[in-house]
């Protein structure tokens, strides 16, 4: 079902409650009585119609609108992504890794193994960690500078400098898979480590990583269907409007 | 055999109802869906692979044809063409089989049937997915930390083999990642802790 802007929001939490993560990265906090979508985003000064692109997005994975999304400004969009980041680096990962240690220390029967899990995944942690310091000091940067110059009457000889050293191409071909060792992650539990005896703490790490592997892939479609071709369009204005390409 | 979903693009409701007519009567097909454009044919092979389509070649735009022929042959796609009487440009996409809209019910269901049967027979021998000896030997080289060159030269085989060798054990473990292979081959006792580093 399609998220629309006069539902409820409580309806919203109630079809997936894996939406919480969203609203916590608008900054709109539980407690919304029976209001609707547009009224709570109204209220804590939220652009609706990027509030339901994002979340119908998160909701559905089929559903992409993209011409929609990409109306918005290039700021929301990073603003946003940033969020995310934040709350992979400072909510999620350090969840996730106290559960491991957790594990690790109830564990009796295989504590070797999970021992195991724990340095795969601070090995993971360095890697999304490289990821997004690259992403905020590179691309995020980038993508400010491409917007305020498109906009610009006429464009700054250092602009097409920099859109020579580096091109929102070369992000799109070092965006690396940033899933993929959580997905291994998932299978070494389900089909490869013998169940431990704190098998409660072990289903809730499932549980955890399932969650994080969806939010980061819901991050890159919005990176790579929204983000990118927004600033390649962009590229290519600068580059007519500086006479460069016809 | 769970069943193949057939595409059909064409945007004459007769030809499209005459057609899913005829070819209910094939038990293999599970599903036929329908599309009026190339661009909507598009836009739905990026969700759903079918394992046949059935198209009116006359109907797909010259910008679509690379990308759905892409499409088409990078999933394996069989396509049959609807051949009309009238005179047409012979299609890009992949495949030649044709259905001439003058043929019989039967001739109709027997040009599909050939097209599936190469389908059915080329899905078999995947069926495997415990590793086999030679694969145990790769993951272990794997999680030692070695290189596919050095793998080869120390199983003497070529390096285009270890690859091969290591998209399958990818595939059939579900696990992509060196250090994810090397926690599988310890749990597996393919290698022991302190033989690494």
């Amino acid at each position: 079902m399609m998220i629309t802007r006069d539902i409820k929001m409580a309806d919203v939490i109630h079809m997936n409650h894996f939406s919480l993560s969203i609203l916590d990265r608008f900054g709109i906090e539980l407690g919304f009585g029976d209001k609707s979508v547009d009224e709570t985003c109204k209220a804590y000064n939220v652009d609706t119609d990027f509030f339901l692109e994002i979340i119908n997005a998160f909701v559905d994975k089929d559903y992409f609108p993209k011409k929609q999304l990409q109306s918005f400004p290039v700021k929301l969009i990073t603003e946003y992504l940033q969020k995310t980041h934040d709350y992979y680096m400072q909510v999620k990962v350090p969840e996730i890794e106290s559960l491991i240690e957790q594990m690790v220390l109830t564990c009796y029967t295989q504590k070797e193994n999970i021992s195991l899990l724990e340095r795969f995944f601070s090995g993971y942690k360095t890697e999304l960690k490289n990821h997004i310091q690259r992403e905020e000091k590179v691309v995020f940067p980038y993508t400010h500078l491409i917007e305020n110059a498109f906009y610009s009457e006429r464009i700054d000889k250092k602009v097409l400098q920099q859109m020579e050293d580096y091109s929102i191409d070369i992000f799109e071909k070092e965006h690396d898979d940033i899933e993929e060792k959580l997905f291994d992650l998932k299978n070494i539990i389900i089909k490869y480590l013998p169940q431990p005896n704190n098998k409660n703490l072990c289903h809730n790490l499932l549980h955890e990583l399932f969650g994080l592997e969806k939010d980061i892939n819901d991050h890159s479609r919005i990176e790579d269907k929204v983000l990118v071709p927004k600033i390649r369009e962009m590229e290519k204005g600068i580059k007519k409007k500086a006479g460069i390409i016809a | 055999m769970p069943g193949i979903q057939l595409l059909i693009l064409e945007e004459s409701i007769i030809i499209q109802h005459g057609l899913s007519a005829v070819i209910e009567k094939i038990p293999a097909i599970r599903d036929i869906r329908f599309v009026n454009s190339s661009r909507e044919l598009l836009s739905f092979l990026k969700h759903i692979t079918p394992g046949l389509i059935i198209l009116n070649p006359c109907l797909i735009e010259k910008n679509h044809l690379k990308s759905i022929d892409e499409i088409v042959k990078k999933e394996k796609i069989k396509t049959i063409s609807i051949h009309y009487d009238k005179i047409q440009a012979t299609p890009s996409i992949h495949g030649n089989n044709t259905i001439d809209l003058s043929y019989s019910e039967e001739q109709i269901r027997e040009v599909i049937r050939a097209e599936l049967g190469t389908l059915q027979q080329e899905k078999k021998p995947k069926e495997k997915e415990t590793l086999s000896t030679r694969e145990e030997d790769i993951v272990r080289e794997i999680a030692m930390g070695l290189s596919n060159k050095e793998i080869a030269d120390k199983l003497f085989i070529s390096q285009h083999t270890v690859i091969t060798h290591r998209k399958n054990i990818t595939r059939k473990l579900g696990i992509k990642s060196v250090s994810g292979i090397t926690i599988y081959a310890i749990l597996n006792k393919l290698i022991r802790m302190n033989e690494m580093e």
